[in-house]
């Protein structure tokens, strides 16, 4: 089986995998890594999003031989140390979650958003956050969290 | 209720047996009788409005709700077991400011988590019916109480003075001069000590913590990916992961399996078959255990599996429809009004945490984890089916990512633990998607005939027939008369659940809520808001047609109607928010939905745009009395989630049925609200509390906001809504 190497959560780090392998199981399954979820297995529902070179990407359909050499960031590497992300801290503020399970995916994919279009639209979150599938509907705290973060509200 | 045995009045002539039958006073006032003649009831008292299923669930589980388990620790933290199960809505949350204030602790020392399965509980561990934040308000009251006089009495001995020269405050008995000393330093002198007199249980006025927004008390581990679902528990290197395959028809049987292919692929570990428990329709299947649930569902697709046909095989839509159709009651009122027919598909539960177990079973024991709603059940069901006893089974309850109903029946277990038999090492049981879109539990398919009947401007009579296959409750509903008698009556439970559940808020005379059952091999299960979704949504859709076909306004013509001075405030209050009948671009509208369920009441004003390629929310006013709200945080964050149910079902979301198989099989085909459905703009006012207790929120808002979608989009294109989802009939 070969080794694959890359960095994850600013950590260089090598696995043995086959490259076709998917990185949501990689990361789970072979690394124990599990702030990232299963949800739909199909890149459909956005809860394994994780970030790979700093832009949001579906880990259930990437192989993890994709990724030799490249950095992956997941809801576990968000934080720096004890200090939250601005946006994990207006998730927490705005009481988004309900049941949480979708949320790693959200946040990482809010993130993703914010760094490429940091004042986004109403349309902006439609169109970058329509992929992240969640059940309980917490979809107004998302878009009112992100919005905040735009403006500033948290650093 | 029996129909009226009428001839029209509309045409004037004789009304015969009417009186039995709670006419309105404008009824009468017709009829000629006098002013001062006295007055008919102005509406007849339903089964819910004498005694509801919450009250059921109270009365049936209080003879072990007062025993909890609050521990004082010596460094001076709570930890405290909740009976009950965390799906979401944020019943530890609730749970630990209810313990924090009546102990007096700050909300930062507690630590709670949910009760592990406990048989001592009898049948009343259920998680379900938005009960368990009423359920628990009293005892929680009481116990803290008694808490705080033995701290009281220890704090006595320690500092030197009377009781009555101590108070209790964040975590500290404190005397009038100061002195203080914790609860942790006093805990193990307190356990010591004879049984002290309770100190005085609190009352709202004194409350700090219930009442106050406060926020998820695991808001920050989910913030980091740290919350630990059942699968992030374990290792997958120590509790194999296991995929598993089922039928591909429902109720077929495995007859060969042949994984040749299987064994070519690089991690795969092995297979075996489970009988799943056909009686519960628990789905039997082959587990395919392998290194990564990667590398197993890959193995799990190479596998060649051949299975019987199953009993539903010559069964589609159009068989299922015919048959619900064949055994629906008729509407029999005479007379004109509003008359119509409408159809619900079946609807999974589909919580984004597909099913998921771990188990491990080893020198005749067993632990296992799961996130189900009824604990208890899994663990008779695991001993049954390990065929040991049930003091040799630990159940470890863990919060799962959703539910919506569907853990009320958590069928993984039962697998987890019959794999973990056979395979002779821990699994980590998770379905795929696809399973579970295919062979998971649904709300049923349901179609509904209503006939409500106008006389002079007024609503004479209401008739709802509603037919469906067979509501699975074998789960029990924590009284006796479901908890155990549904596993031999399980229809019978239906038809006690629907009695004591549906019913009209509004004066519709003489009304007939009734339901008729047929069961089938497609499992189902109680889905948020058991029937009423359906039922109400219904029926919320009839009011506005009732009120057009009266020439009123959809409001006015509820105010007129409705049952009592608490609708009508919630009412107007989200009318109001909403600047009901403001001027909207042509396309666009407001509609409006309410329910009154668990003690609490709720009202909708939901604003849709038919302009573009698919019908979108763009607003969502919510007002809600629900009796004494005790997080006002949750229950806006609950109520506004709802919201993406109603419009989910009404608009996107619905499974269809093709020779004994469904055809849907992942958020592709089964399709659910996206951010890009959701409103921007949305208010949720919670009204002055109007009761010493709580009312549920965990589900209330579905019909709703179900009836609220759907009236939006009558108002906006002037159709009628009557097969759902709308979008797949060209909404």
């Amino acid at each position: 089986m070969p080794v694959i190497t890359f960095n994850l959560n600013g950590n260089p780090v090598s696995v043995n995998a086959d490259k076709d392998e998917e990185l949501l199981w990689v990361l789970r399954d072979r690394m124990d890594v599990q702030g990232l979820k299963y949800g739909c297995g199909m890149g459909l529902c956005g809860a394994c999003t994780s970030h790979i070179d700093g832009v949001a990407r579906r880990t259930c359909i990437t192989p993890v031989g994709k990724i030799e050499g490249k950095n992956v960031t997941t809801i576990d590497g968000l934080a720096k140390g004890n200090e939250l992300h601005p946006v994990q801290k207006a998730w927490v503020d705005n009481d988004v979650a309900q049941c949480g399970y979708c949320q790693a995916g959200q946040i990482m994919q809010a993130v993703s958003l914010l760094n490429q279009t940091p004042n986004p639209t109403d349309d902006d979150i439609d169109e970058a956050m329509g992929g992240n599938l969640c059940r309980c509907g917490t979809y107004f705290r998302i878009r009112s969290a992100i919005k905040r973060v735009a403006a500033g509200d948290y650093k | 209720m029996t129909a009226l045995e009428t001839t029209p009045v509309g045409r004037r002539q004789v009304l015969k047996g009417f009186l039995i039958a709670g006419p309105t006073l404008a009824v009468a006032a017709r009829l000629g009788i006098a002013d001062g003649a006295g007055a008919f009831p102005t509406k007849t008292d339903e089964v819910p409005d004498q005694q509801d299923f919450t009250d059921i669930f109270i009365a049936s589980e209080t003879p072990t709700l007062y025993d909890l388990k609050i521990e004082i620790k010596p460094d001076n933290r709570v930890y405290a077991e909740g009976p009950r199960q965390d799906i979401g809505q944020g019943f530890l949350t609730t749970f630990a400011m209810q313990v924090a204030d009546h102990l007096d602790v700050p909300m930062e020392n507690m630590d709670v988590i949910c009760s592990p399965a406990e048989q001592k509980r009898a049948a009343s561990q259920i998680t379900g019916g938005s009960h368990n934040t009423r359920a628990l308000w009293d005892p929680i009251r009481v116990i803290c109480a008694q808490m705080r006089g033995q701290l009281l009495a220890a704090g006595s001995q320690q500092l030197g003075v009377p009781t009555s020269a101590l108070r209790t405050e964040d975590a500290h008995v404190i005397a009038r001069d100061g002195r203080k000393v914790s609860y942790g330093e006093l805990t193990a002198l307190a356990a010591s000590l004879p049984k002290a007199p309770t100190a005085a249980p609190k009352n709202s006025k004194d409350f700090k913590i219930i009442g106050k927004p406060q926020s998820r008390e695991n808001a920050a581990e989910i913030a980091q990916g740290k919350s630990g679902y059942v699968s992030d528990l374990h290792s997958s290197k120590e509790f194999l992961p296991t995929v598993l395959a089922m039928a591909p028809t429902h109720g077929a049987a495995v007859i060969s399996i042949d994984d040749s292919e299987a064994k070519k692929i690089k991690g795969y570990i092995g297979n075996t078959h489970i009988p799943g428990m056909p009686d519960y329709l628990i789905p039997e299947g082959v587990a395919v255990v392998a290194e990564t649930f990667g590398i197993a569902k890959k193995a799990k697709n190479a596998m060649k599996i051949k299975w019987t046909s199953g009993p539903m095989d010559a069964m589609s839509d159009a068989q299922i429809d015919d048959m619900l159709n064949g055994i629906i009651d008729k509407v029999t009122s005479p007379g004109e009004g509003v008359e119509a027919t409408f159809r619900w598909p079946y609807v999974p539960h589909a919580p984004l945490e597909e099913n998921t177990s771990s188990g491990v079973f080893k020198d005749g024991k067993y632990e296992g984890w799961g996130g189900a709603q009824v604990p208890t059940t899994m663990q008779r069901q695991i001993a049954e089916t390990l065929g040991v006893g049930v003091e040799n089974v630990t159940y470890h309850v863990i919060p799962a990512g959703g539910a919506f109903g569907r853990h009320l029946f958590h069928d993984q277990d039962v697998q987890v633990a019959q794999i973990a038999q056979r395979i002779g090492k821990p699994i980590k049981l998770q379905w795929l998607r696809e399973e579970g879109i295919k062979n998971g539990r649904c709300r049923p398919v349901s179609i509904h005939k209503v006939k409500a009947t106008v006389v002079n401007n007024d609503v004479m009579s209401y008739e709802h027939r509603m037919a469906c296959p067979e509501m699975d409750l074998r789960h029990g509903l924590g009284d006796v008369a479901t908890g155990y008698v549904t596993e031999y009556n399980n229809e019978g439970a239906c038809q006690y659940f629907f009695t004591h559940t549906q019913k009209m808020f509004y004066k519709t005379g003489p009304t007939a809520i009734t339901l008729k059952q047929r069961l089938l091999a497609k499992p189902t299960a109680a889905w948020r808001v058991v029937y009423s979704g359906q039922v109400h949504a219904v029926d919320e859709i009839v009011m506005d047609e009732l009120a057009r076909s009266l020439g009123k306004d959809e409001l006015d013509f509820r105010l007129e109607t409705l049952d009592s001075d608490r609708h009508k405030a919630v009412l107007s209050k989200a009318a109001e928010d909403a600047q009901w009948g403001k001027k909207l671009p042509a396309g666009v509208a407001q509609g409006i939905g309410m329910h009154d369920e668990y003690k609490s009441i709720v009202a909708y004003v939901m604003t849709i745009d038919t302009r573009g390629k698919e019908p979108r929310m763009i607003a969502n006013h919510i007002a809600v009395d629900n009796g004494f709200c005790v997080n006002p945080e949750g229950t806006k964050s609950s109520l506004f989630g709802q919201a993406h149910d109603g419009f989910a079902v009404v608009y996107r979301a619905g499974l269809h049925v093709d020779n004994g198989a469904t055809r849907e099989s992942n958020f592709h085909d089964y399709k659910w609200t996206r951010m890009f459905d959701s409103a921007p703009e949305m208010t949720c006012s919670i009204l002055p509390n109007s009761n010493a207790q709580p009312g549920g929120v965990g589900e209330l808002g579905v019909p709703a906001a179900a009836g609220a979608a759907a009236n939006a989009w009558a108002r906006a294109t002037g159709k009628q809504p009557r097969n759902f989802p709308l979008n797949e009939y060209g909404a």
